[in-house]
């Protein structure tokens, strides 16, 4: 029965499975439902895990801020992943307003898109080409870090071109 | 079915080395401890944990699966080898389909809250038997999207995160049964949603009675651009419920979130009323409303709600200054109605600044004042700074809290400090010191104070591997996370952790 079931399934299966991960809707901050697929950037999208109780993701975001401001939007995108818990939910948007990211947050409650992603650190950063699929992965944040990021999201542009 | 589920384990492990086109990824965690809980003999006993995590994803399907295994030099009877999860998955356009073990919520959990708090594992004093902290629902999820409406219908057991896996089989670990279904229709970014949930319990002492039915309905949305909003009621629904009781006797649960911003001003707001609302071993988790602190102290001192009677708000501030320095105010309150005479009321404020004096240092200053008379603490206070620094190709950093408790007979005072001295993504070294005067943690009655010394050492040798080395004494007690509270055992002895991701 179950056997069955798996091959309909990958029969009716129309995408890749980093599409997969581009479908999962999370509702934004400012109250509209968006995927990764709508944001994303048509080179590469740079996607951030945090929560407004970790110390070194708030520590971490003016410099994404600053960072995402020296990209084109539509060729590198900027997407924020928020993974605050129910009893935190309520300080997200103000917060995140107050910090002045001006790339969408996206808010994942359930961890849907953490667990797709098997990200299992806070902070943890990662670069995705148009497909979803994830290019680089980076765990943490210390002073300096948005240097190396900066070079990779340069490195990995040149490697598009 | 232990035995079907590893068959299951190697058909991920072969279609993930046989298809190209799939991909197979995991992490594994592995524990090694050498100690024991602080005072108890023998000091030195070993122990394995390993939680390994594989994840197959082929186009629209997925399979997951963890194996869990605890090996100690005690004890035959408790060391383990399972596959604690396993979760088939199918997600589309239109639906998503799950089966296994899940995380799911109803709300803001209100009624059903799952979770899972990543890399913790879990002991307790009792059973002395180590696991992956998480409390799952094993069965079925479905949701359906359909333009602006979704609905989403969720059938399956929860764990009870409190018993271990080696319990007898006459033990049940799942004694919750929930059965239920969230509709909700957005227009914009406004969102409406109705729950309704079948609740059968173990202890129900009629065998075949009927469940316990609850209803709860939710508004989240955005006013005017600058506010928004999330209000949610839930209620238990009898033969002869009245929607309108909200009584003594009637089971309910409220809560209001409201936050807004105005430039560099960011605000929350948070109202909650629970009454008799405590679902089960613990299946519902709503919002807390006390502040999640990060640091060690304070985090150890939380309020945790009392859900069959408590009340109470919450409200932060946060100030982000243009030189990129954020003030932060947050102060709750929490009253409990335990009999008529006993009504304690938990009290927090709490003020944190973080600044940037020159480009390569970071300051954090806090202050903390709360009452807490359902500890039977009158008064805490608390403060402390936390200073990072950079140096070519190294970073510093000093943390220092002090904490000062007053009760009416055991005064206490606990004390933190410890230096961290890292080169970024690669490795950092940590010594930290605990004291606590606390006459329920003095070794003995005559001694002045319990110190804590410990190493913790981080080394990543690339990306992918990560090991962890602690030695030393470690304070244990309450601890909170994602949201979550649990109890944490102090321990005395050398840690080696190994983070792998694949």
């Amino acid at each position: 029965m179950c056997l069955i079931l798996v091959t309909s399934l990958l029969t009716l299966s129309q995408h890749s499975t980093a599409q997969s991960t581009l479908r999962i809707e999370l509702k934004e901050i400012n109250g509209e439902y968006y995927t990764l697929d709508d944001l994303k950037g048509s080179e590469l999208t740079v996607v951030d895990f945090w929560a407004t109780w970790c110390k070194p993701c708030v520590k971490s975001i003016p410099k994404l801020v600053e960072l995402s401001h020296q990209y084109e939007k539509e060729e590198v995108a900027f997407v924020g992943i928020n993974v605050d818990s129910p009893r935190n939910l309520a300080k997200v948007r103000p917060f995140s307003k107050s910090l002045k990211i001006d790339y969408p947050v996206l808010l994942d409650t359930d961890q849907a898109l953490y667990n797709e992603l098997l990200v299992s650190v806070l902070p943890t950063v990662l670069i995705l080409d148009s497909e979803g699929k994830v290019l680089f992965t980076h765990e943490g944040y210390t002073h300096g870090d948005e240097e190396y990021l900066k070079k990779k999201i340069n490195e990995l542009l040149e490697e598009n071109e | 079915m232990n035995r079907f589920l590893l068959i299951l384990l190697l058909i991920i492990t072969t279609l993930g080395t046989g298809h190209a086109q799939g991909t197979l990824r995991g992490s594994n965690l592995m524990e090694y401890q050498l100690g024991n809980i602080p005072e108890l003999t023998p000091r030195y006993q070993s122990s394995l944990f390993d939680q390994l995590d594989l994840s197959y994803r082929y186009k629209s399907f997925g399979l997951d699966a963890r194996v869990e295994q605890y090996y100690p030099s005690f004890g035959d009877d408790i060391s383990y080898t399972r596959v604690s999860q396993f979760k088939f998955q199918y997600r589309a356009e239109m639906i998503d389909i799950q089966v296994g073990n899940l995380y799911e919520s109803f709300g803001r959990g209100l009624l059903l809250r799952t979770y899972e708090i990543p890399g913790s594992i879990w002991e307790t004093r009792g059973y002395r038997v180590r696991y992956g902290f998480y409390r799952d629902l094993l069965g079925a999820a479905v949701k359906f999207n359909y333009k602006n409406a979704e609905l989403k219908l969720i059938r399956g057991e929860v764990l009870d995160v409190t018993l271990p896996p080696t319990v007898s089989d006459d033990t049940n670990r799942r004694p919750d049964l929930v059965e239920g279904a969230e509709a909700s229709y957005r227009l914009g970014s406004q969102k409406v949603g109705l729950i309704y949930m079948r609740h059968h319990t173990e202890s129900q002492s009629i065998v075949g009675s009927d469940p316990a039915q609850l209803l709860s309905a939710y508004y989240d949305g955005v006013l005017f651009e600058n506010f928004s909003l999330y209000g949610e009621l839930a209620k238990s629904l009898n033969d002869n419920t009245d929607l309108t009781d909200f009584s003594d006797q009637a089971a309910y649960a409220g809560y209001v979130g409201l936050s807004f911003y105005f430039g560099n001003l960011g605000a929350s707001l948070e109202y909650k009323n629970y009454h008799n609302f405590s679902l089960g071993a613990g299946i519902n988790d709503p919002p807390t409303l006390v502040k999640e602190h990060s640091y060690r102290l304070l985090n150890r001192s939380t309020h945790i709600p009392v859900l069959t009677d408590e009340s109470g708000y919450q409200v932060e501030l946060y100030y982000s200054f243009e030189d990129g320095s954020i003030l932060t105010f947050n102060t709750s309150r929490a009253s409990n109605e335990i009999s008529e005479t006993i009504q304690p009321v938990f009290k927090e404020y709490f003020l944190e600044y973080q600044f940037y004096p020159i480009e390569k240092l970071s300051i954090k200053a806090f202050a903390d004042y709360a009452e807490d008379p359902f500890r039977g603490e009158p008064h805490r206070y608390a403060g402390g700074s936390y200073i990072d620094w950079d140096h070519p190709k190294l970073t510093s950093s000093i943390e220092f809290e002090y904490q000062q408790i007053e009760r009416d007979a055991d005064p206490a005072h606990n004390y933190y400090i410890a230096y961290t001295l890292a080169k970024p993504s690669k490795f950092s070294a940590s010594v930290v010191l605990e004291l606590t005067t606390d006459p329920f943690l003095l070794v003995e009655p005559s001694d002045d104070f319990n110190a804590y010394p410990a190493f913790i050492g981080t080394y990543r040798p690339n990306t992918k591997n990560t090991i962890t080395l602690f030695a030393g004494k470690r304070r244990g007690g309450p601890a909170c996370n994602s949201g979550v509270c649990y109890d944490v055992l102090s321990f005395e002895g050398v840690e080696l952790r190994l983070n792998t991701r694949f």
